[in-house]
């Protein structure tokens, strides 16, 4: 059956700005730019073996969003047998803008400009993946 | 003391308790116990990146759990690491009823999320003096 979500995995990592980038990018993804298309993955949920998380990562794809090149979600993800259908780095997007976020604790504007940034990315990786499974289900039909 | 105090809290995007678990943790690594506390990130410590399981385990580790399910005490401990004590935010939100934080908040706390989050953290300080003037005694 033909189900239009994604996944998406932040790694909401706490150590750094860019961890803290992730969960806010993800939110407006889920909340404000594809509410009705994808759905968060919650990663400690993930990782402490929750069935609905899991079972979700399995059937459905996921977009990875690591905070840097370390790719920590990404490796949680694919070794518990997950389908990542893409990763979007925080650390790349830096590199290709120059905007960057300078505290963990809360986002400045250049910060909440750069998690702008790359939850729109994520929103086209899902209206890419989206349109993929469309294309997929009329071949199957 | 040699010893540091990793301050592991849930990293969960899904509810607002992660979201006031962060902040505690923040509150106490940058304002309340700067120099003697740290973090790192948990999804490292589950993949073991740079060794940072080897900091944990030769460190205090002090867990701020967002919800009854558990899951950064789950990690810790799936990566071998036993935490020094656990702290968990709708635990403490039940001796605080009043500060009921709006579900809707997790990119941003609004009040009563942040003043929970203070609550925890002066909780986590308190706990740190205590371990801090144990071994001074």
């Amino acid at each position: 059956m033909f189900i239009p979500m994604v996944g998406i995995v932040a790694c909401g990592g706490e150590e750094v700005p860019e961890g803290v980038v992730t969960r806010i990018a993800a939110r407006i993804v889920i909340e404000k730019l594809r509410p009705t298309q994808t759905m968060v993955i919650c990663l400690p949920l993930y990782i402490s073996g929750k069935e609905d998380e899991r079972a979700f990562v399995r059937r459905q794809p996921t977009i990875i969003v690591d905070g840097c090149d370390k790719g920590c979600a990404e490796k949680i993800i694919k070794m518990n047998g997950g389908r990542v259908a893409a990763v979007v780095k925080v650390s790349d997007i830096v590199k290709e803008c120059g905007l960057k976020a300078k505290s963990r604790k809360a986002l400045d504007e250049e910060g909440e400009k750069l998690a702008r940034k790359i939850a729109e990315k994520i929103a086209g990786e899902v209206d890419r993946i989206i349109g993929e499974m469309k294309d997929q289900t009329v071949r199957d039909s | 003391m040699d010893k540091k105090f990793v301050v592991l809290p849930c990293s969960g995007v899904g509810k607002t308790y992660g979201s006031i678990a962060r902040e505690a943790a923040y509150r106490v690594i940058e304002k309340l116990k700067p120099g003697v506390t740290l973090t790192v990130c948990l999804p490292r410590l589950i993949v073991n990146d740079g060794d940072v399981r080897q900091l944990v385990k030769d460190n205090l580790c002090i867990v701020i759990d967002g919800c009854p399910s558990k899951c950064a005490s789950f990690a810790v401990e799936s990566a071998g690491c036993k935490p020094t004590v656990v702290f968990e935010v709708t635990k403490l939100l039940r001796e605080h009823r009043n500060l009921k934080p709006d579900r809707a908040s997790v990119i941003e706390l609004d009040e009563n999320g942040r003043k929970l989050a203070e609550i925890i953290a002066e909780k986590v300080s308190r706990e740190v003096d205590k371990v801090l003037n144990s071994e001074e005694a």
